[in-house]
């Protein structure tokens, strides 16, 4: 069924397929350029708003399971500090793009404020749970719970367009 | 007690197919972002998984040689490279993610950052390959591996709307927002992730390890059919428990710590606890296997003395191959890039990769030479064939998928 012959070709197709492997890899990895219109800027605004979210819903589920004693603080702090280094990430890098108009300049403003608010919130999330201060673990989930509200509503609005 | 044991074996392999920290990842992320619409991609993983990992046990069982020992003995040098070239370097890649994964695991129990757990880890797999025996190795991880049914209780406690889940699973589609592309780009992470050429490398090598001969066959199969199939079911109830908690609240999987986090929703402290010593245990177990099934396939290529099983004085280049491939990997973890995206990248690259393992298995499974009257049956063939059609267009697929989906973001 099968022919015995040893493939010549076959270690040049593993350097090039090798080689492809890594240039390919390198450009998905790469960070997306600046935004050059306002249809690209827009995609931006709904990424970031969709992993700010993310970051704070996973926040407040931690705070739940910290309220109903379903989990142990070791793990709910790495999963809070994971969430909090997301949407701080997230946050700066929304900040570093340019609006391509002036038009833009409202939702840029609107998000830059909700991802200050998603890593504070975290934040302070992070420091309650290490203290085993419940009432704080409140406010601040209470605080995430009004973030991630606002979250959706630029989601909402950004699907409209 | 030894026939309770059998499956070991065959569940510590399939932790590198379906549980290791790339699969557990993975399908929470698709769980979390797709629901159950990529639930077919997991039998689908779990039958070509077991397909080729029977044959290259079988190969081993009747010739009494590892398959990618009769790889290059079969397929000549130039072909034989092409394969180790591309199988070293995912695995590479896959330890240094275990390494990761294992640091991670116990950052979730203590807190304390992976990072500084990274040497430790390194001590410790060393420490085990060094010391333990191979049966025992197989069997402490094989069995603290299964800790990971806390995610199909976790999810009955979380009482689903069963309905729904199945619903999903039997509609392949992307739920709305999602494209085409990205969903197909996750289709291939998942399958990569379950046809990892480690594991077929392991299992196969592992074989000779334990001097199977054609009447060890039987329990060979019974590791593949019992193991296998247990390790996608887990890795179906991680992606439900994903689907269930994470995906109505909008929560993206990015590391570790959350996807131990709905079997806290379903089960409490003790339930957390188990998980925690599942994901340790299944990292653990695929850095073993990973760390292994590098210092076999250099060493079954260059034809040196190799076995675990064996003192480092009679085959040292197998156990400075494989201490070689523990630093290196440990050293891509420690450059401080992130062990989730590693693994991400390693196993779509795995995915490309795919013909250049399961092609050469098939050939030698069909040599009358190495085989004699076990060479596959035409059913196998076929059933083989028609994956590596499959097989190849993934592999052609993945790269403009990776670069179009910018790496399904």
């Amino acid at each position: 069924m099968f022919a015995k012959s040893a493939a010549g070709p076959s270690a040049r197709l593993a350097v090039g397929l090798a080689a492809g492997l890594a240039v390919a890899a390198a450009a998905a990895g790469c960070v997306p350029g600046p935004a050059l219109t306002a249809e690209g800027y827009h995609r931006h605004v709904e990424q970031s708003a969709t992993a700010l979210l993310s970051a704070v819903r996973t926040g407040t589920l931690a705070a739940r399971l910290a309220e109903e004693g379903r989990a142990f603080g070791p793990a709910l702090d790495t999963a809070v500090s994971g969430a909090e280094d997301d949407a701080r990430s997230v946050a700066d890098t929304f900040a570093s793009r340019q609006p391509p108009t002036p038009g833009e300049d409202a939702v840029r403003d609107r998000l830059t404020g909700l991802a200050d608010n998603a890593g504070d919130g975290l934040g302070d999330l992070r420091i309650a749970l290490r203290r085993g201060d419940d009432a704080t673990a409140r406010q601040a989930a209470g605080d995430l719970a009004d973030t991630a509200q606002s979250l959706e509503a630029v989601l909402a609005a950004e699907a409209r367009r | 007690m030894k026939r309770v044991l059998a499956f070991t074996l065959g569940f510590l392999t399939a932790i590198g197919g379906f549980l290791d920290v790339g699969d557990l990842v993975a399908n929470s992320l698709v769980g979390a972002r797709f629901g159950m619409s990529l639930a077919w991609v997991l039998p689908v993983g779990v039958v070509g998984a077991a397909l080729f990992t029977e044959m290259s046990a079988r190969v081993s069982a009747i010739s009494g040689r590892a398959t990618f020992d009769l790889v290059r003995e079969r397929m000549g040098a130039r072909a034989g490279l092409a394969n180790l070239l591309a199988s070293y370097t995912i695995t590479l890649l896959t330890l240094a993610a275990e390494i990761g994964g294992v640091a991670l695991a116990l950052e979730i129990a203590t807190s304390v950052h992976y990072l500084l757990w990274v040497p430790v880890v390194l001590v410790l797999v060393w420490i085990v390959l060094w010391r333990l025996p191979f049966q025992a190795m197989e069997q402490t991880y094989g069995l603290l591996g299964l800790a990971l049914v806390a995610f199909g209780v976790a999810l009955w406690q979380l009482g689903p709307d069963w309905g729904a889940l199945l619903g999903g699973a039997l509609h392949p589609a992307p739920p709305p927002g999602e494209d085409w592309p990205t969903w197909w780009y996750y289709a291939i992470a998942v399958f990569g992730a379950a046809m990892t050429p480690y594991t077929v490398l392991f299992f196969s090598s592992s074989g000779v390890e334990e001097g199977w001969t054609k009447k060890d066959l039987g329990q060979a199969r019974t590791n593949v059919f019992i193991g296998f199939p247990l390790g996608g079911l887990l890795a179906l109830a991680v992606m439900a428990c994903a689907a269930v908690v994470f995906m109505p609240a909008a929560i993206q999987v990015e590391h570790l710590s959350q996807v131990a986090l709905p079997v806290a929703a379903g089960l409490g402290r003790i339930g957390l606890a188990v998980v925690i010593v599942g994901l340790f245990a299944a990292t653990f177990g695929a850095a073993l296997e990973a760390a292994l099934a590098a210092g076999y396939s250099v060493s079954q290529y260059f034809g040196w003395a190799w076995g675990k099983a064996r003192a480092p004085a009679s085959a040292p280049r197998f156990h400075s191959a494989v201490l070689l491939t523990l630093l290196l990997g440990t050293a891509v973890i420690l450059t401080s890039l992130d062990p989730i995206k590693v693994t991400e990248y390693s196993i779509v690259l795995s995915a490309a990769a795919l013909p250049l393992t399961y092609l050469p298995i098939l050939i030698v499974a069909n040599d009358r030479d190495y085989l004699g009257e076990h060479v596959n049956s035409r059913v196998t063939n076929a059933l083989a064939t028609g994956y590596l059609v499959l097989v190849l267009v993934v592999s052609v697929a993945t790269l403009p998928l990776m670069v179009y989906t910018k790496a399904g973001q």
